[in-house]
């Protein structure tokens, strides 16, 4: 073999390695590529759910804030309505709006004892809080319960919120406190 | 000649590496934004999800005590330490309040305060009420609010 056959022959070697070479970088950087896109696709969807639930247990729970808060708004600056909804021997079933004062944060005895003999389910129903349970309590100013109605939050309540508002009982300070839950 | 050669192989070098360089200074631009917009998302949400129940809780609960401690007429003497201890009878313990009263009479100046010193670095709350304590004087009744630090 001459010189000159031996530097061809070397020349075509080189020539066929470089091509397979350039082919390997090639699928290398695709490979790297996607594998990155995926990471980067994986995480964004893992913050995408995880943020989704936040805002949905969120908007959840500011709903019960919202219906809490007026549940007790009309309980405690308001005679309901009709005005005199405890009269009558059925009277779950004409009331509009259920306020248990005489006049703004002033409780009505009636009212109130009446409130209290309604059932569970009449109570859900007069209030719209059909979706959740709930825990109503009238206490002395020292946290003693004078009457409760309804259920305390299990261990597995997944969203509860909790609303207390002072009235005056005659003289003495009493404490409407209302807890909505699921 | 040989000068001209030499320019000529370095310059195809010179301006690859320049590409590669504006190519990088892209990328890393675009990564930039993007985190910043991201960043900017999720304060935006964060903030927005932030609950507004414990300020409305906060602030219901002063109007209550001044409007029970007006029913119950503990404003009518215009003693502090009355007021102060009917307040923290209703007060629950997690919370601080400030009461000020002001009006047309002559103790204090027409300024009397109950309750506890506002802390530093805290977020207030304030509300007002005017009331009558008897029929030809009235008061501001003016309450501050806060969550005491753990």
């Amino acid at each position: 073999m001459d010189k000159w056959n031996v530097l061809k022959k070397l020349g075509t070697k080189f020539k066929h390695s470089s091509r397979t070479k350039q082919g390997q970088v090639f699928f290398t950087d695709v490979t790297f590529s996607l594998i990155v896109f995926v990471i980067v696709f994986i995480f964004f969807l893992v913050l995408w759910n995880m943020y989704m639930e936040q805002l949905l247990d969120n908007v959840e729970r500011e709903e019960m804030e919202l219906l809490a808060f007026q549940v007790t708004d009309i309980f405690v600056n308001t005679p309901g309505a009709p005005n005199n909804w405890e009269e009558g021997a059925d009277a779950s079933n004409n009331i509009m709006s259920l306020g248990i004062t005489t006049k703004d944060r002033e409780l009505s005895p009636s009212k109130v004892q009446r409130m209290f003999a309604l059932n569970y389910t009449e109570l859900k129903k007069t209030l719209n809080l059909e979706r959740y349970n709930l825990y109503l309590t009238l206490r002395h100013s020292n946290r003693t319960i004078i009457n409760q109605t309804g259920f305390i939050p299990t261990n597995i309540s997944t969203q509860q919120v909790s609303v207390r508002r002072l009235v005056m009982d005659g003289a003495e300070p009493r404490e409407v406190g209302l807890i909505l839950w699921k | 000649m040989k000068v001209k050669l030499s320019k000529m192989k370095l310059r195809p070098k010179f301006m690859s590496s320049k590409k590669g360089f504006i190519f990088t200074l892209d990328v890393a631009l675009g990564i930039i934004i993007s985190l910043m917009v991201i960043a900017v998302s999720v304060y935006f949400m964060t903030r927005g999800s932030e609950s507004s129940l414990p300020q409305y809780q906060l602030l219901t609960t002063g109007s209550d005590i001044i409007t029970v401690l007006d029913k119950q007429n503990v404003f009518d003497a215009l003693n502090p330490s009355t007021i102060e201890n009917q307040m923290g009878i209703l007060l629950p313990s997690r919370y601080g309040m400030l009461i000020r009263i002001q009006g047309n009479f002559s103790q204090s100046g027409g300024i009397i305060e109950a309750g506890d010193e506002i802390p530093l670095r805290v977020n207030t709350l304030t509300g007002r009420r005017i009331a009558l304590i008897d029929p030809d004087t009235y008061i501001k009744i003016t309450y501050f609010m806060w969550v005491k630090p753990q």
